[in-house]
């Protein structure tokens, strides 16, 4: 078989402009809510550099240098990496790109009239096929993200430990970072600690969090005003140096909170405030 | 409408609240609870809310007031009992209601009370 690129490049370079409209006419018509979502503009701009790319690709698609081929990898890499940042699933991306078969098969199918009928049969079987593809690829996709999600809930479930470590005090150490659903989890497991043990002291040791921000410290006031509602007082220890320069820096106020560097100086402290004594 | 049974324990009132109120009972409440100070000059006010499973925003702020009404008149009050899902309603609707003395039951509740008299009473003589 001869290479057909060159050929094919020409009638589609002749064409262009046709092919360009009849893309983002398809897109408009298959995947409206694509395009509201990303604009017509930009609808408009991806077609028309994609076709270039691609008519340039096709004819130098078989020889030794691949470059046009690469470039347009690397454009249609670039869209897929903004959809996905825009939220858009890969499935409608991918059809974004399967779309140009529709507006370049016709052109083709017109310059080779006399075949017709073969190329309504390859356009039928190549529309199915493609949904077959996709499907797998969708599969495969939601998968994926049910095994995140379930790593996730078995992450959540070890990630507060409530330890009672004397008579009425109870200690939760806070590893890794904080969000808000790990701090509604780390609040509802404390409670439930001080509820069940009724225990005065609550000791919230964030050695381990990495980097507190003024969030981080919003959610500490708040586990900390909750305990204070119970009626257990609540100390937060673990603050190093780093760590108050940040909050003052920041100008987060945690007067009303007992702080202090060290767990074992917590310890200590929360042994003073339910009145008992190492022996 | 249940009233809210008022109780002596020593110098202390304690009011211990079982059933869950809205807003005409807790007004009544505060009344009826400020009227009991008033007549015995207690020195100490204990609400015991460990039966009750929804505080709104209404009822909060009634429990504040009266702490600080009761204040107004000499006596210290303490919160006892508090519910894990009360607290966590109260945190989401932002009501961190500082100044207010709160126990994790009725005789820590009244052991607080006891301490904050002695510190009134030192400074007092002190």
């Amino acid at each position: 078989m001869t290479f057909i690129g060159n050929e094919i490049s020409s009638i589609l370079s002749k064409n262009r402009n046709k092919i360009c409209d009849s893309w983002k006419k398809q897109l408009i018509i298959q995947s409206r809510t694509l395009v509201e979502l990303i604009g017509l503009n930009q609808v408009e701009k991806i077609t028309q550099e994609i076709s270039d790319s691609l008519i340039k690709a096709v004819k130098t698609i078989n020889t030794h240098e691949h470059e046009d081929y690469k470039k347009l990898e690397k454009q249609v890499a670039e869209l897929s990496r903004e959809m996905s940042l825009r939220n858009i699933t890969p499935t409608e991306t991918a059809q974004l790109i399967f779309f140009i078969k529709d507006a370049i098969f016709p052109i083709l199918q017109e310059d080779y009239g006399q075949n017709s009928i073969i190329a309504d049969y390859i356009l039928f079987i190549n529309s199915i096929v493609d949904k077959l593809g996709l499907l797998t690829f969708q599969i495969y996709l939601e998968s994926r993200e049910e095994l995140i999600k379930e790593q996730q809930r078995a992450f959540m479930d070890v990630s507060v430990p409530v330890v009672k470590v004397w008579k009425d005090i109870v200690l939760i150490p806070l590893v890794g970072m904080l969000d808000s659903s790990r701090t509604q989890l780390m609040m509802e497991t404390m409670l439930s600690a001080i509820e069940d043990t009724q225990s005065k002291v609550a000791i919230i040791d964030i050695s381990g969090i990495p980097i507190v921000d003024s969030l981080v410290a919003r959610h500490l006031i708040t586990a900390a005003s909750a305990a204070k509602l119970m009626g257990a007082e609540c100390l937060i220890t673990g603050i190093r140096a780093k760590i108050s320069q940040t909050l003052v820096q920041l100008g987060v106020d945690l007067s009303g909170i007992v702080t202090k560097t060290t767990l074992a100086d917590g310890l200590q402290l929360a042994l003073q405030m339910t009145e008992q004594k190492l022996i | 409408m249940v009233d809210i049974p008022i109780l002596m324990i020593g110098k202390n009132v304690v009011v211990p609240i079982q059933t869950e109120l809205n807003d005409i009972g807790a007004k009544k409440m505060q009344e009826d609870v400020l009227y009991k100070i008033e007549k015995t000059t207690a020195s100490g006010l204990v609400i015991d809310v460990s039966a009750v499973s929804i505080i709104d925003s209404f009822l909060g702020r009634i429990l504040v007031d009266t702490s600080k009404m009761a204040k107004l008149m000499g006596t210290e009050s303490v919160i006892v009992g508090m519910k894990k899902e009360v607290v966590l309603t109260l945190i989401q609707l932002g009501l961190r209601m500082e100044n207010l003395n709160t126990a994790l039951n009725l005789e820590d509740g009244l052991n607080l009370l006891r301490k904050l008299q002695e510190t009134l009473h030192g400074k007092i003589s002190g």
